[in-house]
């Protein structure tokens, strides 16, 4: 008997730390609106176990590792997670301590996992408002934390942790947010705005390519506006999720400069001014967008463009191997919206893409 | 071991343009402290031979220099300690040591290590040669040395902007042959075989860990070796050596001559 006391009392002292009870309520760098980023008490709905992160929409894990000894864009490109992943790592769980039923982490990545559900969470909540989004629809999402990059060729084993970005993977449709590095002044992973342009993504491969990682293969240019259109329009909505249009320059400074509407450049100019990347023909679009969001309001403009978005799967379908072009998805989108607002919306997007002035169909004004 | 190869060092910076580079300080300085490792070796009864491979500390207050600045000096039985001169000019800080870790009979074990600042500007860095030998006696005029070495490079840099860290380190086994053939000549000759390998990078855009086992592939990485004949004499050494690698299944040599003298005060 006294060694069964003994026992007893030798497991609650070891046992597990008090767990906190839903909804689980814990204090992270989190953005709060116009105030930006504080460390915030911050209630989660949909969160179910803290060991590990996991909850109705997503588990975030870590310690994962990218198989690299096969050619890297047929890795992306598949949808099996055997092929990419030689390591699928594992659910992280948090160090915290529990003061008044608030979970305090301990350290960076338990914060880091916090912030990247909750993050996660808003998002998905307000797509669910906003456009009817299900969890049965959109899957069951997994988050990576810190993935490992691990190439073994011969005699030498090489592991690569790139650091400060965030990725969305089509086909296993997994998110991944990369290493904290000094040059972010919030943590990639800890920004709203960049977590909702990566649902985005996830969206977007739902809504437009079905989950079909063959849908994104076309010619080089028809990829590349495409790839311009999806980034433009991740930016837009990340604005739209947050309602902050600075949030997405919270962490890096050249984001602010080149991602933050309105920028600097134009269709016409975007090379010369920003660069060839389509992130610059995407900042274009998206500064259109918000302009007429700021007229005709950034829900409305939002709406035009997922109305499009079906048509625009038909477009690229139909011209991914000849010619597709920005402006036949920008007159898809001045096609969704009422008379009074394409005039509104042909005002901006013809201003942002004045080098294809004449080839949008601005009938309405 | 000390020695010079001032010949040796003027053929290898003297470019086809017939300019001695005097701008790539850096990488003279790294030939230095080769030639430094390398050489200067010697023998009588009382100057047994001394180098990089084997497990020789000069006696107490026992002093070697050589025509390049080498200089060593043998603090106890059981340290000694140095410094390139010529490198120091430079104003690159250097540090070799060596310790008699055990002395079982006439085996012996010592750690070794010469360390030179690579810092420049706001970017600190050090290079280095650490080594542990033990040595073991075949016959009366025969020792044979085994050990491990290990390379080293690293160089960081933080400030307020960037945040840099590369380091590598290649581990070599190494074996060592001296043979006294009599009391005015002797043979030494080394051979260092690459066994494994790591290089770590840190920076503000990602971190890379690499590890290489050259052993499974030893043609990935050259086999430095080292042959050298000494004669010693009441006034100075002179040694008549070379150095080089095996390349692509065939051996590169470069000789070279050197003077030296070890003495009391």
């Amino acid at each position: 008997m006294r060694a069964l006391m003994t026992l007893s009392l030798l497991a609650s002292a070891c046992g597990p730390i008090d767990s906190p009870q839903e909804p689980i309520k814990a204090r992270i760098l989190a953005s709060s609106g116009q105030e930006g980023y504080r460390f915030r008490d911050v209630e989660f709905s949909t969160l179910r176990s803290i060991g590990p992160v996991q909850g109705d929409f997503a588990l975030v894990k870590g310690s994962a590792i990218l198989n690299l000894n096969s050619d890297i864009n047929e890795v992306i490109a598949s949808s099996d997670p055997a092929a990419i992943y030689s390591d699928r790592g594992h659910g992280l769980s948090i160090d915290y301590t529990l003061k008044d039923g608030v979970v305090y982490p301990r350290d960076f990545t338990s914060m880091a996992a916090l912030a990247i559900y909750y993050n996660f969470e808003r998002t998905f909540k307000f797509w669910q408002e906003y456009n009817n989004l299900s969890i049965d629809d959109f899957g069951f999402t997994t988050i990576y934390n810190n993935p490992i990059l691990k190439a073994d060729t011969g005699n030498t084993s090489t592991e690569i942790e790139t650091k400060v970005n965030a990725a969305f993977l089509t086909g296993v449709r997994d998110l991944w947010f990369l290493k904290k590095s000094k040059l972010a002044l919030v943590p990639i992973k800890m920004n709203f705005a960049i977590m909702a342009h990566e649902f985005f993504h996830s969206l977007f491969d739902l809504l437009v390519a079905q989950k079909d990682v063959d849908f994104y293969n076309g010619s080089s240019s028809a990829s590349f506006t495409l790839s311009a259109i999806n980034e433009g329009m991740a930016d837009f909505f990340a604005i739209l999720v947050t309602e902050r249009k600075a949030e997405l320059g919270e962490s890096l400074a050249i984001m602010a400069s080149s991602r933050v509407p309105p920028v600097s450049w134009f269709e016409s100019n975007y090379r010369f001014a920003c660069g060839s990347s389509y992130y610059c023909l995407g900042s274009v679009l998206n500064s259109a967008l918000y302009e007429a969001g700021e007229t005709i309001g950034m829900k409305e403009v939002g709406r035009y463009v997922l109305d499009a978005l079906p048509d625009l799967r038909e477009l690229w379908l139909a011209n991914r191997e000849v010619s597709f072009t920005i402006d036949q998805f920008l007159n898809l989108i001045i096609a969704k919206a009422s008379v009074g607002d394409q005039v509104i919306l042909c005002q901006s997007l013809t201003k942002w893409f004045n080098s294809s002035a004449g080839l949008l169909t601005c009938t309405a004004s | 071991m000390h020695g010079d190869q001032i010949v040796y060092v003027i053929i290898s910076f003297y470019p086809k343009n017939g300019r001695l580079m005097t701008k790539n300080w850096r990488r003279i300085a790294a030939f230095f402290a080769a030639l430094y490792e390398f050489s200067g070796f010697a023998y009588s009864p009382d100057q047994p031979a001394h180098h990089l491979f084997n497990t020789t500390i000069l006696s107490p207050y026992e002093q070697q220099i050589g025509m390049t600045g080498n200089y060593k000096v043998g603090v106890n039985e059981d340290w000694e300690v140095g410094t390139q001169g010529l490198i120091l000019l430079m104003g690159r800080a250097n540090l070799y040591f060596r310790h008699r870790m055990f002395n079982l009979g006439e085996n012996q074990t010592t750690f070794t290590a010469h360390l030179t600042d690579d810092s420049i500007f706001r970017t600190k860095g050090i290079q280095g040669i650490i080594s542990i030998n033990t040595s073991m006696p075949l016959t009366d005029n025969m020792v044979l040395t085994g050990g491990v070495l290990d390379l080293i490079n690293i160089g960081a840099q933080d400030n307020f902007f960037t945040e840099e860290l590369a380091k590598t380190s290649i581990y070599f086994a190494t074996a060592a042959l001296d043979l006294y053939i009599n009391p005015d000549w002797s043979l030494s000759t080394a051979s260092m075989l690459p066994v494994y390998g790591n290089i770590e990078l840190r920076s503000d855009l990602a971190d890379v860990k690499s590890e290489s086992v050259y052993l499974l592939k030893p043609s990935d990485f050259i086999s430095p070796i080292w042959l050298t004949f000494t004669h010693t004499s009441h006034s100075f050494n002179v040694e008549f050596g070379a150095f080089g690698s095996l390349i692509n299944e065939g051996i590169g040599l470069i000789p070279y001559v050197n003077l030296f003298w070890r003495f009391f005060p």
